[in-house]
């Protein structure tokens, strides 16, 4: 018999402007799964202005997903509301002093290694999630609609936002905390928010979403699925619409034939 | 399997929202003394930033451009239109240079145009002003001068406005200094097509994210700091 699992199709990849001003692609995305049916999911998105963004949002990306990881392995999954809500501050706290110290190591700004964070523990029976600046964690249980765990926060300026490093990064930190049979969840990153999400109210935009919780239901392999993603991803019809660096993580459990677990790359 | 496959690029509807906005307003100083060569480089500056601008998908449907010209008189020859609409205008050079109620102006201009977004549920960047002078403030009481000078370093300090200034030959760089915020740039010659061409591939790269913005120009080659 097999048992349930998570089934992960994720891709990120360069913005238009960022290959014309030779700039890398500044997302880190990770995930992995976890005992007790978790999946773990973190993604950064570096300042464009930030000289060593994309080592600012690497440096996130990998200590919030480990923190995070710390956090669901000492938790039982029932702990209250606001355990969870500590936990998730102290994954936050432990991601931007980890980019703290890197600023230091290399003498540097802080501000050079500016990134968002947005992190993601979902489980069938929970979900938690967490996140400093734009960008959005998504999350469904059929028969209810998708809907957005965090959302993008809302600052005048579209492309000005509160980073990791900045002083009230954790008092401004979203934090979410939602029990339901979980079987979708999402993340993306701000340039995608004007495609997916309808603004300024930070709904998913079911028309965005459902297709592509298809295409992951019906992905035997998810390898291959996330190169089809990541091909969408610079096709046209996106990169007409948005010239940022783009992330998308899509996620489903089931009982899916022939799976194991597995972890990103 | 059996089922189909799907095709993603067929098959994902984008939500519909207002295409987000970046308005931009052009502060040129039209007084006497840019008369002859100094204007009609200018004017040829700003064809080269409509063409430049254009050839941007993205920022030729999201930077919205506005011109006003002053001398003697602040006047508004071209209102926020996207950059298809932009028709460069000719300049001619006369008069005074009433720099204060320029600014004055442009960030009335500026702050309309926010209302309107806001109105209208369009995201939008944070705006520019971009003033070109070749002199100092003239004919103007120096109260008007100072009044708009506190207003754009406060309009600067709350983050309503980034304001960059260039100068031009015999342009007043150290009045121009204690006017604005950010470090005015001393425009090399003529050089307006460089420069206009920078500033529409800084346009371009506005939708990328920022931190602090308290920043000058950055080294942008047709000019000194």
């Amino acid at each position: 018999m097999q048992s349930e699992a998570w089934r992960v199709v994720a891709a990120s990849v360069r913005g238009t402007s960022h290959i014309k001003s030779d700039l890398p692609c500044q997302d880190a995305l990770r995930w992995q799964t976890a005992r007790g049916g978790w999946l773990l999911a973190a993604l950064a998105d570096g300042a464009g202005s930030a000289s060593l963004a994309e080592v600012g949002a690497g440096i996130a990306a990998d200590r919030g997903i480990e923190a995070l990881k710390a956090q669901v392995e000492c938790k039982s999954q029932a702990a209250a509301d606001e355990e969870w809500r500590v936990g998730l501050v102290a994954a936050l706290a432990s991601a931007r002093a980890a980019v703290l110290d890197a600023a230091r190591e290399r003498k540097v700004e802080a501000r050079e290694l500016a990134s968002t964070l947005t992190l993601l523990a979902v489980a069938p029976g929970i979900a938690v999630a967490a996140q400093i600046g734009d960008g959005a964690a998504l999350a469904s249980a059929p028969p209810e609609a998708l809907a957005c765990l965090t959302r993008p926060m809302v600052a005048e300026y579209l492309n000005e936002t509160t980073f990791l490093i900045s002083e009230s990064a954790l008092e401004s930190a979203q934090t979410v905390v939602r029990r339901a049979a979980w079987r979708h969840a999402s993340l993306l990153c701000d340039g995608l928010q004007l495609l997916a999400l309808r603004l300024p109210e930070g709904t998913p935009h079911a028309r965005f979403f459902e297709p592509l919780f298809g295409f992951v239901d019906r992905a035997a392999n998810p390898t291959a699925a996330s190169r089809e993603l990541s091909a969408f991803l610079q096709s046209q019809r996106i990169t007409e619409r948005t010239d940022d660096d783009l992330s998308l993580l899509l996620a489903a459990y089931g009982n899916w034939p022939g799976s194991g677990s597995a972890r990103s790359e | 399997m059996t089922t189909e496959p799907i095709k993603l690029e067929d098959a994902v509807e984008f939500a519909e929202n207002p295409e987000p906005r970046c308005p931009c307003v052009l502060l040129l100083d039209t007084s006497g003394s840019m008369q002859g060569e100094p204007i009609a480089a200018l004017s040829a500056g700003l064809k080269a930033f409509k063409e430049d601008l254009i050839k941007d998908p993205l920022a030729s449907r999201r930077v919205e451009l506005a011109v006003v010209i002053f001398d003697s008189d602040v006047k508004v020859v071209q209102d926020f239109v996207t950059v298809d609409q932009f028709e460069p205008p000719e300049l001619a050079a006369q008069g005074q240079t009433f720099m204060g109620s320029a600014i004055h102006k442009a960030l009335d201009m500026i702050q309309a145009r926010k209302a309107k977004y806001r109105a209208n549920g369009v995201a939008y960047y944070r705006p520019w002003v971009f003033m070109i002078t070749d002199g100092e403030p003239q004919g103007e009481p120096d109260s008007v001068v100072q009044q708009a000078s506190q207003r754009l370093k406060s309009d600067e300090a709350n983050k309503r406005v980034a304001f960059f200034a260039v100068g031009v030959e015999s342009a007043n760089m150290s009045k121009l200094a204690e006017l604005v915020v950010r470090a005015p740039v001393k425009l090399i010659g003529l050089n307006f097509v460089e420069m206009f061409v920078w500033l529409s591939r800084s346009m371009e790269k506005v939708a990328q994210s920022k931190t602090d913005e308290q920043v000058a120009l950055p080294p942008p080659g047709w000019g000194t700091v």
